[in-house]
């Protein structure tokens, strides 16, 4: 059957196709989705992937150095610590806990930091300033150092680390949703809907959120990578993760003590984890400029 | 501009009411005896006992043990660690230096390199040296800096041997701590040593530095990137070109100097960023700084000395992003008028 | 235009080069001198206090007793033979209940910037450093806050009746009862002579913390100043009355992370290294200008089972737990050989050490048998509690932790691994609150009463160093009786047999005993390690030789 159009149609192209036309122009941002879809995919099937258990001990095999060196063999494609453990079976599962529990601290953040946000933008007056001022204390004090402050005082080990980054990350949310909600109550679609006698919450869910939600959306890939960096550096520090579960910052502090004798245990899971942060934060520049050109000529 | 300075106090004051009060909290909820918390062991029953006990106020209500605990504070009485029986601020005031020499170093570094990477890549824009410029400074920007150092000293220190692995001086000199800013001291100590412990310091300043460095110079050289592509096509330059005015002074008087209004910002949002870094730097380099005081204090449990710490840290971070504040209104004249 | 940023960073960066160069290759006379006279040791922590009396780590006895103080009593290095020190001889009576010592003459302290000793060493000394740790209303015991925890826990709190100044350099101790171990206790650090005329002095100016923080002895170095988490220094001695050291420099630096600590010495950063790990030694082979020293270590690694908490009350089960661990599996992981397995609770250097022992093979299955008698076919859970910091007993705590979970998986038990900071580590486990604990021992003096009693007496469940809380009566009997023989060849009878009855009850599950290991530069000349542990520098010497850079 023929159809038949009388008109030459341009279909209007929807907010996602017009935002993935302008992102994929963005070569690197490309590159840093389809690493990060890699690094998802391995975090989701690792007991498919990985090639042995990550706490098994072959003891006969210690500090194997990577396939592709002299000593190395293939079974330990990417060598064995210091207690005969399969170095890449460890990077692969501990991708799980680094992404997952970066993802966790992101999603507490996001919820928490933009409820706050909310209000402090709707609310105004003594609520806004009692929040904005909270939200400074928290930014004056170094993050990192917040988080092992919070968790000297409530324990090391893995719920505490969490709460600790998630709590470092809330401010940057509540600033940037704040903002974002001043500036779109001041336009008219805004004033119209007031006057039409919409509730604030209303007005929030339907009119303000779809606006806000483009530097939300490059908020969280930011507070994804931060999330990452700062729960390898506690578990690095040892006041995260801790041994023997192999996340990323885990295995570097348990490995320093081997950086002369078996640099591989060192230098593979830190490579994991900047891959990791330069494909998120790739993602997140072509995100940015896909979904705000304005900011970035 | 008085207007902006009494603002900035107020917000100042109001930071560190928040911080303590903060901290007030928490040493009601945390374990222990609070003469303990405070004050370190002291045998129960004791006259100092007894002492400490009035001076934190016990015997009164909360909210009188607040503005004790204030009062306390902004007399600059942080207690006494547990581990060394020294009063917090000493302990402070000597492990601060070497943070603050560190952190000025890398400030350097990362404003003179982030600066001049960012003016080159924007020149240069999406040529071939733009791409490594911006590929660098994001790799920069992603890197997780305890396992930077640790790459570092194992090329640099151990397999080259160029620079030293670790410290502040080598220990073969005997450097009074004047100062405690080393370079400052060895150079004091010149009858001794002439200028070789000097370069010893600076020759241990190099690698903790450039660690330190690193994200602060990648987000600088993306800043001041695109801060310099957009002045550049601004009419205003378009019309001092075709004036005929020469590019290097088109880059240094128009581009730079209001590239640096974005520029401000971004420093002062650094020095967070940097006492984050020098808490982990401190730690590979086991340079005795208020990082690695800290992360020690920490593992000790040692409260005092993380109550005084944390406050005075973030005084500081608080007090310089004030300054900041203040200095971006000065530079901004669109700011400036509208005042 | 970019050719002249190109032009100013090309500047810098030479700049900055010219600087390396410069300082790199700066052979001057000066910098040559200098690092001939100082040997930096880079030490494994800071101490918690320069306190000897106070202090319980090594790590702060050899930053404090082993430099800067002297005993009445020493041993003679390399060996447990108690030796004269600032007592040139002493007599015992009869009963074993009075030691007479006479002091030597012409002993000076040292000095500081706010003290200038006036006098010699005498008995006022003496009687000031032990009364300030006997006496509670002492005006310098609360000083620093902190526990007397040697001279309590050695029991000297009772033991010591009286200590009479007969003359300025005689002085009597009358002991509660007699005590064998009474002299080589007198050459532990914690007995280190303070000087009484800095106390009067500090009092007048109302700074009596500078007793602990600005120690003043009468040892071999002299302290100069310390910076926390970075260095302590010290200076030789002039006046001291051995001789003075031809080490004129002494610095500790302070490098608590251990591949640091290895990278510094290998760097030529520092002349000695504390606790090497195994595999650092193993990996030196072929460097020519480092080499290791070793001295066999009077210590102990061990799993404790706290007998008050079921099932470990049960010896079934302990004997289960000690049939199931692969020993030979940790020593070769953690120790990487360099270390012995431990079958008694006393090292095999130490006199009435029992050969004939009956050891516990590793034997999952019989592991498995033993739980079924006790009544636990299905296995339980347990807690291992493991801190984690290297110790020279053991080089990684949590890493044993890891491979005894693992063992116990085989026979039905889940273990989890549980960690504190040292600190809090030791107070909790002092406390009881722990399931199982891995713990070591490192030998004070070269009596077995050091490690029995110590260790595993029913005294020692109330102050908490008996970590298996482990009371058995017949056991405490021997170990008391053999502290009133004087006869040596007796009480190694006595403590023989105390072995066995420890062996069969199995409050422990004895891992290792471990050399102790230095690495040193080999311009570092006769330093020799003590059995009982730590780290003595009167006497070293530095070769000279060209610094390599």
């Amino acid at each position: 059957m023929i159809e038949v159009k009388i008109y030459k149609d341009t279909p209007i192209p929807g907010r996602f196709s017009q935002f993935w036309k302008k992102f994929r122009k963005h070569k690197g941002a490309v590159v840093g989705l389809v690493v990060l879809t890699l690094i998802i995919l391995m975090a989701a099937f690792s007991p498919l992937l990985a090639p042995f258990d990550p706490t098994e001990q072959f003891s006969d095999y210690l500090r194997y150095p990577p396939a592709w060196s002299n000593d190395g063999i293939t079974r330990h494609l990417l060598g064995t610590d210091d207690l005969g453990r399969d170095l890449l079976s460890r990077v692969v599962y501990g991708s799980r806990l680094s992404l997952g529990l970066s993802a966790l601290v992101v999603v507490i953040a996001t919820v928490i930091g933009v409820a706050l946000g909310a209000l402090a933008g709707l609310a105004r007056g003594g609520m806004e300033y009692f929040i904005l001022r909270v939200m400074d204390v928290i930014l004056a004090i170094p993050s990192l150092l917040l988080a092992i402050v919070i968790v000297a005082i409530i324990g090391p080990g893995l719920p505490n680390a969490i709460y600790a980054v998630a709590i470092v990350l809330i401010p940057h949310f509540v600033r940037i949703v704040r903002a974002s909600i001043k500036e779109e109550m001041a336009k008219d679609y805004v004033v119209a809907a007031k006057l039409d006698g919409a509730s604030p919450l209303r007005l929030f869910t339907h009119s303000i959120f779809p606006n806000i939600l483009p530097p939300l959306i490059v908020q969280i890939t930011l507070a994804f990578s931060t999330a990452l960096v700062d729960i390898a550096a506690l578990g690095f520090l040892g006041m995260g993760a801790q041994p023997p579960n192999p996340e990323w910052g885990t295995i570097l502090s348990q490995s320093r003590a081997f950086i002369q004798l078996a640099p591989w245990t060192v230098t593979i899971p830190g490579l994991a984890i900047l891959i990791t942060v330069l494909s998120i934060n790739l993602f997140g520049d072509g995100l940015r400029d896909a979904l705000d050109p304005k900011e970035h000529p | 501009m008085i207007l902006i300075i009494v603002r900035q106090l107020i917000i100042l004051l109001l930071s560190f009411l928040g911080i303590t009060s903060v901290f007030f909290i928490l040493t009601q909820f945390l374990p222990g005896d609070p003469v303990a918390v405070n004050f370190g062991n002291i045998a129960k029953g004791s006259a100092e006992y007894q002492q400490a006990y009035l001076a934190l106020g016990l015997d009164q209500s909360l909210l009188q043990q607040y503005f004790i605990y204030l009062s306390r504070i902004f007399s600059g009485d942080f207690g006494y660690s547990v581990v060394t029986s020294r009063p917090v601020i000493d302990e402070f005031m000597t492990f601060f230096p070497a943070t603050f020499e560190l952190a000025l170093f890398a400030s350097i570094i990362a404003i003179v390199f982030g600066v001049a990477l960012g003016v080159l890549a924007a020149i240069k824009r999406n040529t071939w040296i733009d791409n490594l410029v911006m590929s660098a400074s994001l790799v920069g920007y992603s890197m997780p800096i305890f396992w930077w150092g640790m790459l570092l000293i194992i090329f640099f220190s151990l397999d080259l041997n160029w620079t030293p692995v670790a410290g502040r001086i080598s220990y073969v000199f005997d450097i009074e701590p004047r100062t405690g800013l080393m370079l400052v001291d060895t150079l004091l100590a010149y009858s001794k040593y002439e200028f070789i412990a000097f370069f010893d310091a600076l020759k241990h300043l190099i690698l903790p530095s450039i660690v330190l460095a690193t994200v602060p110079l990648a987000a600088i050289a993306r800043m001041t990137r695109s801060s310099m592509i957009e002045v550049l096509s601004a009419d205003y330059i378009l019309t001092a070109r075709a004036k005929g005015v020469s590019d290097w002074k088109i880059i240094w008087v128009h581009g730079l100097r209001n590239a640096m209004i974005s520029l401000v910002t971004i420093i002062g949002l650094q020095s967070s960023v940097l006492l984050t870094g020098a808490i982990l730097t401190e730690t590979i380099f086991a340079w005795p700084g208020v990082g690695k005081w800290m992360v020690e204090a920490i593992y000790r449990r040692d409260f005092p000395t993380i109550q005084g710490g944390v406050i005075l840290i973030a005084f500081f971070v608080v007090l310089i992003n004030a300054a900041v504040d203040v200095t971006y209104n000065i530079i901004n004249p669109r700011l400036r008028r509208r005042k | 235009m970019q050719s002249k940023i190109t032009k100013l960073s090309t500047l810098c960066s030479l700049a900055l080069c010219t600087a390396l160069l410069l300082s790199s290759c700066a052979e001057s006379e000066i910098e040559q001198k200098a690092y001939d006279n100082t040997l930096v040791y880079c030490s494994e922590g800071s101490p918690d206090s320069f306190d000897p009396h106070t202090v319980t780590i090594g790590t702060a006895f050899d930053a404090s007793a082993r430099q800067v103080y002297n005993r009445l009593v020493e041993f003679e290095p390399g060996t447990v033979e108690v030796k004269p020190s600032l007592a040139e001889k002493w007599t015992i009576n009869k009963d074993g209940t009075e030691y007479t010592f006479f002091l030597r003459k012409n002993v000076s302290f040292h000095q500081n910037d706010i003290f200038q000793p006036s006098r010699f060493f005498n008995a006022e000394d003496v009687l000031f450093s032990f009364s300030r740790q006997q006496d509670t209303a002492h005006p310098f015991h609360r000083i620093g806050n902190r526990d007397f925890s040697y001279f309590n826990f050695q029991g000297l709190n009772r033991l010591i009746k009286e200590i009479i100044i007969v003359d300025p350099y005689q002085i009597k101790f009358r002991l509660s009862r007699p005590y064998s171990p009474f002299l080589s206790v007198m050459a532990m650090e914690f007995t280190s002579i303070m000087s009484a005329e800095y106390a009067q002095v500090l009092t007048e100016m109302d700074q009596k913390i500078a007793i602990i923080q600005k120690p003043i002895g009468t040892g071999p170095f002299r302290f100069i100043r310390y910076q926390a988490d970075a260095y302590i220094r010290y200076k030789r001695h002039d006046e001291y009355w051995k001789g003075s050291e031809t080490l004129e420099n002494l610095v500790f630096a302070i490098t608590p992370d251990p591949s640091l600590r290895f990278a510094r010495m290998t760097a030529g950063e520092c002349d000695v290294m504390s606790n090497p790990l195994p595999i650092q030694i193993k990996s030196l082979g072929n460097q020519l200008d480092v080499k290791v020293v070793t001295q066999s270590g009077l210590n102990i690694a061990y799993w404790a089972f706290n007998t008050r908490k079921p099932p470990l009350d049960n010896p079934l089960v302990r004997r289960a737990l000690n049939h199931a661990v692969n020993r030979d599996a940790i020593l070769r992981a953690v120790y990487f050989d360099l270390a012995e397995r431990a079958k008694n609770p006393i090292p095999p250097d130490m006199w009435s050490y029992n050969k004939s022992v009956a050891e516990y093979e590793y034997n999952p299955q019989l592991a498995r048998n033993l739980l079924f008698q006790a009544g636990l076919p299905d296995g339980f859970t347990l807690d291992i509690w493991a801190f984690p910091e290297q110790r020279s007993y053991n080089p990684n705590s949590i890493k044993t932790a890891e491979l005894i979970q693992q063992d116990l998986k085989e026979i039905g038990v889940t273990a989890r691994i549980i960690t504190y900071e040292v600190g809090t580590f030791l107070q909790k486990v002092k406390l009881g609150e722990h399931q199982t604990a891995l713990q070591g021992w490192i030998a004070d003096n070269g009596d077995p009463d050091n490690f029995l009693s110590s260790l595993l007496s029913c005294e020692a469940t109330i102050p908490g160093q008996n970590s298996a809380f482990w009371c058995n009566e017949e056991f405490d009997a021997i170990i008391k009786d053999a502290q009133t023989i004087a006869n040596k060849r007796q009480r190694a009878l006595l403590y023989q047999q105390a072995q066995v009855l420890f062996k069969e009850e199995a409050p422990w599950l004895t891992i290792a005993h471990t050399r102790q290991n230095l690495i040193i530069n080999e311009r570092v000349q006769n330093l020799v390690l003590p059995l009982t542990g730590g780290i003595f520098f009167s006497g070293v010497t530095l070769a000279k030789s060209e610094r390599e850079e």
